[in-house]
């Protein structure tokens, strides 16, 4: 992964962090709403929202997830480019033990990725992309919630119920 | 083994790394395979009774193995993080080495907290447990003043408990506790800075040991995890070493879930606003001021801790007012200071007799 692509990456993120704004909006309002005294279906209005807040984060949960990736792949290249040099520049006759390819393997790699685990650039994408499967979790269960909400109650199947025998009784008379 | 030279090219010679690095994770794959489940695990620890229980907390009171020679108690504050037993661990028991040495030692077990203790915050840890554990163990041993001895965040609670109660505390020992975390360079003090800890706390409750693992995956994944998987595979028919591991294996995958209202206040105060070292940490009605320690204190620091950094560590010392006070700086890591045969030799022995000549 070069660095321009990268950059882009970040610049993705940038413009998704605007939206992951409204989208933290619209899940609050969703919240209120489930929170209130009258249970709450999926509607049109509602429905929209929920499928714009959930594509919405889908979309930074990937990013960040993507970025991340990105991230790391780079410091596994550069730590294999490095080790590689280094097994070179040691003569080969230095390096005949397994153990010493080991260490130095393990050093190599070590140094790189917790300087990558340190950096404020990887901190700071893996605790956005945190964010966002906070944000998941957030709407998974207002999802529940709402889908909860939308199922008839006790009361409503019984009503239904006799109903449909007033109905078949009525029938049975016609007939 | 590299048999090609250098001449024969390094793509060549890249390729033939790759291979080697592969079987090493191979390696790695074949260790987990081998190895027994970490939960079916036994541990034996040192004999112990339960001497009072607050919620998931427990006070464990160890028995005496050798003549009681000191009056003042010692008490042990553990962290949040991990189980208390690793302070106990067979053959490199921190436990054992304090009683042969004459100490009425106590510890307290903080246990899986109930969803009830989710919202605890530290002032109730603090000024409620480990408060309330003091005095059971001063009104046991009789002792108006008992010795502290607080471990990575129980260092750090130990440090505040000092200066809220310090008529309570004749001496305090801190083993790696963060304190100036301005100064914490770790990967865990890179990620606080930038963790929206609300966020984070009002989703989850509290923080479920498989965040905390992702965590600790990060602090030496090479070392941790290739590295020393493939000593495993070498030693599979080494009895006596699979034991002892799988002890360790143990305790790192056993980790209770961090009662959230303290993790925010942790990360928040402690880590992104460095409030301890300012002397602004609130805690219940109180402001934390470090300058009220003055009593004896010795503080252990790893040189290599990749835990809490040395210097984060180090600043208890310069800002508490004790006129006896001590650094002890040992060429090991964070686990390396209480589970490991070099501690045995060279640390627990130094902090018995920094205690031995202050406790009556």
């Amino acid at each position: 992964m070069s660095n321009r692509s990268i950059k882009l990456l970040n610049a993705r993120n940038k413009n998704n962090s605007v939206s992951h704004k409204s989208l933290r909006k619209a899940s609050q309002t969703s919240n209120n709403d489930i929170e209130g005294d009258q249970p709450i279906g999926i509607n049109k209005q509602n429905g929209h929202d929920i499928m714009n807040t959930t594509m919405i984060n889908g979309k930074e949960l990937f990013t960040r997830l993507a970025y991340c990736q990105a991230l790391l792949y780079k410091a596994w290249v550069e730590a294999a480019d490095d080790l590689t040099n280094k097994v070179t520049k040691t003569k080969a006759n230095n390096l005949d033990n397994s153990k010493d390819l080991t260490s130095l393997y393990i050093d190599t790699f070590e140094e790189k990725f917790t300087s990558l685990f340190k950096s404020p650039e990887f901190a700071s994408n893996l605790c956005k992309l945190l964010n966002s499967l906070m944000q998941s979790i957030r709407e998974k269960d207002n999802i529940s919630k709402i889908f909860l909400n939308t199922l008839p109650k006790t009361d409503d199947l019984e009503n239904n119920a006799v109903s449909k025998m007033g109905m078949v009784k009525q029938w049975r008379i016609k007939l | 083994m590299i048999t090609e030279k250098d001449e024969l090219g390094s793509t060549n010679l890249s390729i033939q790394i790759q291979e080697q690095m592969l079987d090493l994770y191979m390696g790695a794959i074949r260790a987990l395979r081998l190895l027994p489940p970490v939960h079916e695990t036994d541990y034996e620890t040192t004999p112990h009774d339960v001497v009072y229980e607050e919620d998931s907390v427990k006070l464990l009171r160890y028995k005496a193995t050798a003549k009681r020679l000191h009056q003042t108690p010692l008490l042990v504050v553990y962290a949040l993080v991990n189980r208390h037993y690793i302070l106990d661990i067979e053959t490199r028991s921190v436990m054992k080495t304090l009683l042969n040495h004459g100490f009425d030692t106590y510890m307290i077990e903080w246990g899986t907290p109930s969803s009830n203790q989710k919202k605890l915050t530290i002032d109730y840890y603090v000024n409620g447990y480990v408060d309330r554990c003091v005095d059971v163990v001063r009104k046991i041993s009789n002792c108006s003043k008992i010795s502290l001895f607080g471990y990575c965040m129980g260092g750090t609670f130990a440090t505040i408990y000092t200066a809220l109660h310090k008529e309570k505390v004749r001496n305090m020992i801190t083993l790696a506790p963060p304190i100036d975390c301005s100064k914490d360079t770790t990967v865990f003090g890179s990620l606080a800075r930038f963790l929206e800890i609300d966020d984070f706390v009002d989703t989850l409750g509290d923080i479920p040991p498989s965040f905390q693992y992702l965590f600790f995956f990060m602090l030496k994944p090479f070392k941790h995890y290739i590295g020393k998987y493939n000593e495993v595979t070498e030693k599979i028919d080494d009895k006596d070493f699979i034991d002892k591991f799988m002890q360790l294996e143990r305790w790192l995958w056993d980790t209770p879930p961090i009662p959230g209202e303290v993790f925010r206040q942790w990360v928040k105060d402690i880590y992104q606003k460095n409030l301890l070292v300012q002397n602004s940490l609130q805690i219940g009605e109180k402001v934390v001021d470090l300058s009220r320690i003055d009593v004896p204190l010795l503080n252990i620091v790893a040189d290599s801790d990749h835990l809490v950094s040395p210097e984060s560590s180090k600043a208890l010392n310069y800002t508490a007012s004790s006129k006896d006070k001590t650094l002890m700086l040992f060429p090991t890591g964070h686990i390396g200071l209480c589970a490991s045969s070099y501690s045995q030799k060279e640390v627990w022995p130094k902090v018995c007799q920094w205690l031995m000549e202050r406790s009556d």
